[in-house]
C-alpha cells in the first residue's frame, strides 16, 4: 500500500494540525502551572 | 509508510466493529464507547455523591447530634462536592462532548482517541483512591472542597492520596480539553465554518479554553499544599511567613471558571433542546455565541467574591463586585434568546423540553440568589450560611444536573435506537422538580435566617425548613430510581427514526439511529441549511 497522492483528501495536512495544536495546548496548561508556582515562590 | 498509507486510505477501517468483551472498553478508542464509559462513571458517581448528601439529609433531619459523629459529617460534605464536582458533572458534559461533538460537526472521531482512552481511565483511579481515604487513618479529607490551609493540612493519612487524586482528575481533564479543542478546531467537516457550528460545541469549545486555563492552577495550588505539608515550604503557613489568603486567591481563581466550567455546556443542552420542540431556529443564535464568551472572559476577574469577608481594600470590594454584577449581563441575553426562541412557538412537551424549560427557569432563580451574594455589604452577612447553599444548589442542580438530564434524554434514542419510556421519563421529571424545590428553596430562608453551612447541629429555630429540606432529599434521592429504570430498559420501546423528533437541526439527526460505530469517515459535503437560512 503507498499513499495515492491524487487521492490526497488534506488528511496529511489534517495529522499535522492536530499535534500541532495539541502540542501548543498542553505547552499553555504546563507555563500556567509553572507561572502560578514561581510567581508564589517569588511572593513568600 | 505503510502506517500512514493505512491511515491515509482508511479501507482497514471501515468494516471494523467493536472489539470483543472486556478489551473493547479497556482499550477503546472509539468516542462512542468512550462517551459511553464517561456517561456511566458519571453517574455511578451522581449515586455515590447523593448517597452521602443523603447522610448529610439524615443527621440534619432534626437538631442536635443523632447519626454520625461531627468529623464523619464535615468529611460528607467534603467528599459529596468533590465527588459532585469532579466525578459526575464534569464527566458527564465530557461524555456528551465525546458522543455528540464528532458527530456534530462532522468528524470521524476525536482528533487523539488514544488520549481520549487515557482521559477517561484516569478517572475511576482517581476516584479509587478518593473514595479509599474513607477507610484511612483520620478518615476522608474534611476541610471542605476548597481544602483552605491551614485546616486541610489537619487531614490524616489521607491527606497524599487527596492531592494526588485532585492531580489525576486534573491531569484528566485537561488531556480532554485539549482533545475536544483539537476535534472541534481540526477536524471539523470543510464546510463547516466557525459561526456555523452547533451552540453546544461552541458551548463546550469555550469550556475546554477555560479548563485549560484553569485546570493547572488547581494543580499549582494542591503542589503547593503538598510540599507545605512534607517539604518543609511554607506557601501558605503564616508561621513560615507565608500567607494563608494567597491559597484562597489562587483556588478561587481556578474556583469560579469551574463554576462556568459546569455550566456553559448545560446553556449549550439547552440551546439544542429548545428550538427543537418550539419548532424555531434559536433565536439570536451568535448573540448566544458572543454572550458565553463574555461570561468566560468577565469569569477570570470575579474571584475575590468569594473572599468578601476575608478582608480587601475598598477598591478591592467594589471591583469585584461591580464584576460580578455585569455577569447578569450576558447571563440575561441567553435568558431572553431561550424564551424568544419560545415564543409563538408551536411547543410539545416532551421530557428533554420540560427539563430544559425547568432548568430555564430554575437556574435563574440561582442567578438571582448570585447576585444578591455579589452585593458586598450583603454577602458580608449571608457569606457561609445556608442561603449560599441555596444559591449554588439551585444552579447546579436544577442547573447543570437538569441539562445533563435533559441531554440524556433527548439523544438516548440516538444512542440506543429506540424511544425510552416517555411517560416514565414525564415522571421522573416531575418528582424530580418538585422535591429540588422541596429540597433547596426552603435553604434561602434558613440562610437568611442565619444557618451556617457545614455543620452537624442547628439552633432549634431552624428545626422545621431542615426537616422539610431532608423529605425533599430523600424524594428527590428515590425519583432517580425512576431513571434507572428508564435507562435499563431504554432498549425496550419503539424504534426511532433518523430524525428521532420532530425535523430537529444538525448532523447528528442524518445518521442512522441507533449511530452506527463509525459516523462521517468522510466528512459530509453539503451541510444541511440551518433553520435560520430555511426561514429567510
Ligand atoms: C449568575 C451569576 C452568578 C453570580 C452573580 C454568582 C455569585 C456568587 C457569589 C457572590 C458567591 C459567594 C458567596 C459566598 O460564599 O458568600 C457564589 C458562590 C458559589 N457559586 Fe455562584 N454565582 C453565579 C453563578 C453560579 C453558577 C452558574 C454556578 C455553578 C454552576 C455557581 C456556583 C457557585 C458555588 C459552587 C458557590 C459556593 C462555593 C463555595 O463556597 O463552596 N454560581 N456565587
Ligand atoms: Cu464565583
Amino acid at each position: 500500500m503507498s499513499v495515492d497522492v491524487s487521492q490526497d483528501d488534506g488528511r496529511e495536512d489534517r495529522k499535522v494540525g492536530v499535534r500541532r495544536t495539541a502540542l501548543v495546548l498542553a505547552g499553555v496548561a504546563l507555563m500556567v502551572y509553572a507561572a502560578f508556582i514561581i510567581a508564589s515562590v517569588l511572593r513568600s | 509508510m505503510s502506517t500512514i498509507a493505512a491511515e491515509v486510505n482508511d479501507h482497514a477501517h471501515d468494516d471494523h466493529g467493536p472489539a470483543k468483551g472486556i478489551k473493547r472498553w479497556l482499550f477503546a478508542t472509539n468516542h462512542k464507547d468512550i462517551g459511553t464509559m464517561y456517561l456511566i462513571f458519571s453517574f455511578a458517581m451522581f449515586l455515590v455523591g447523593g448517597l452521602m448528601a443523603l447522610v448529610i439529609r439524615t443527621e440534619l433531619f432534626q437538631p442536635g447530634l443523632q447519626f454520625v459523629h461531627p468529623e464523619f459529617f464535615n468529611q460528607m460534605t467534603t467528599m459529596h462536592a468533590l465527588i459532585m464536582v469532579f466525578g459526575a458533572v464534569m464527566p458527564a458534559f465530557v461524555g456528551l462532548a465525546n458522543w455528540m461533538i464528532p458527530m456534530m460537526v462532522g468528524a470521524p472521531d476525536m482528533a487523539l482517541p488514544r488520549m481520549n482512552n487515557w482521559s477517561f481511565w484516569i478517572l475511576p483511579v482517581a476516584f479509587g483512591i478518593l473514595i479509599s481515604t474513607l477507610w484511612m487513618d483520620g478518615g476522608a479529607p474534611a476541610s471542605g472542597w476548597t481544602m483552605y490551609p491551614p485546616l486541610v493540612l489537619q487531614t490524616g493519612d489521607a491527606f497524599p492520596f487527596l492531592i494526588f487524586s485532585v492531580h489525576l482528575m486534573g491531569i484528566s481533564s485537561i488531556m480532554g480539553a485539549i482533545n475536544i479543542i483539537v476535534t472541534i478546531m481540526n477536524m471539523r467537516a470543510p464546510s463547516m465554518s466557525l459561526l456555523r457550528m452547533p451552540i453546544f460545541v461552541w458551548t463546550w469549545l469555550i469550556t475546554a479554553y477555560l479548563l485549560i486555563a484553569v485546570m493547572p492552577v488547581l494543580a499549582g495550588a494542591v503542589t503547593m499544599l503538598l510540599t507545605d505539608q512534607f517539604f518543609g515550604t511554607s506557601f501558605f503557613l503564616a508561621a513560615g511567613g507565608g500567607d494563608p489568603v494567597m491559597f484562597q486567591h489562587i483556588f478561587w481563581f481556578f474556583g469560579h471558571p469551574e463554576v462556568y466550567i459546569m455550566i456553559l455546556p448545560a446553556f449549550g443542552v439547552v440551546s439544542e433542546i429548545i428550538p427543537t420542540f418550539a419548532r424555531k431556529p434559536l433565536f439570536g443564535r451568535d448573540s448566544m455565541i458572543y454572550a458565553a464568551s463574555c461570561i468566560a472572559f468577565l469569569s477570570f476577574i470575579v474571584w475575590a467574591h468569594h473572599m468578601f469577608t476575608v478582608g480587601m481594600p475598598l477598591s478591592g470590594q467594589l471591583f469585584f463586585m461591580f464584576a460580578t454584577m455585569l455577569i447578569a449581563v450576558p447571563t440575561g441575553v441567553k435568558v431572553f434568546n431561550w424564551v424568544a426562541t419560545m415564543w409563538k412557538g408551536a411547543m410539545t412537551f416532551e421530557t428533554p423540553m420540560l427539563f430544559a424549560l425547568a432548568f430555564v427557569f430554575l437556574f435563574t432563580i440561582g442567578g438571582f440568589s448570585g447576585l444578591m451574594l455579589a452585593i458586598t455589604p450583603a454577602d458580608i452577612q449571608y457569606h457561609d450560611s445556608y442561603f449560599v447553599v441555596a444559591h449554588f444548589h439551585y444552579v447546579l442542580v436544577p442547573g447543570s444536573v437538569f441539562a445533563i438530564m435533559a441531554g440524556v434524554y433527548y439523544w438516548l434514542p440516538k444512542w440506543t435506537g429506540y424511544m425510552y419510556n416517555e411517560s416514565l421519563g414525564k415522571l421522573h421529571f416531575w418528582l424530580s422538580t418538585i422535591f429540588v424545590n422541596l429540597t433547596f428553596f426552603p435553604m434561602h430562608f434558613l440562610g437568611l435566617a442565619g444557618m451556617p453551612r457545614r455543620i452537624p447541629d442547628y439552633s432549634t429555630q431552624f428545626a422545621d425548613f431542615n426537616m422539610i429540606a431532608s423529605v425533599g432529599a430523600f424524594g428527590f434521592g428515590l425519583s432517580q430510581l425512576i431513571l434507572i429504570y428508564v435507562l435499563l430498559t431504554a432498549k425496550k420501546g419503539v424504534p426511532a427514526t433518523d430524525a428521532v423528533w420532530d425535523n430537529p437541526e444538525g448532523l447528528e439527526w442524518t445518521v442512522p439511529s441507533p449511530a452506527p460505530f463509525h459516523t462521517f469517515d468522510t466528512p459530509p459535503e453539503v451541510l444541511p441549511p440551518l433553520k435560520q437560512e430555511q426561514h429567510a
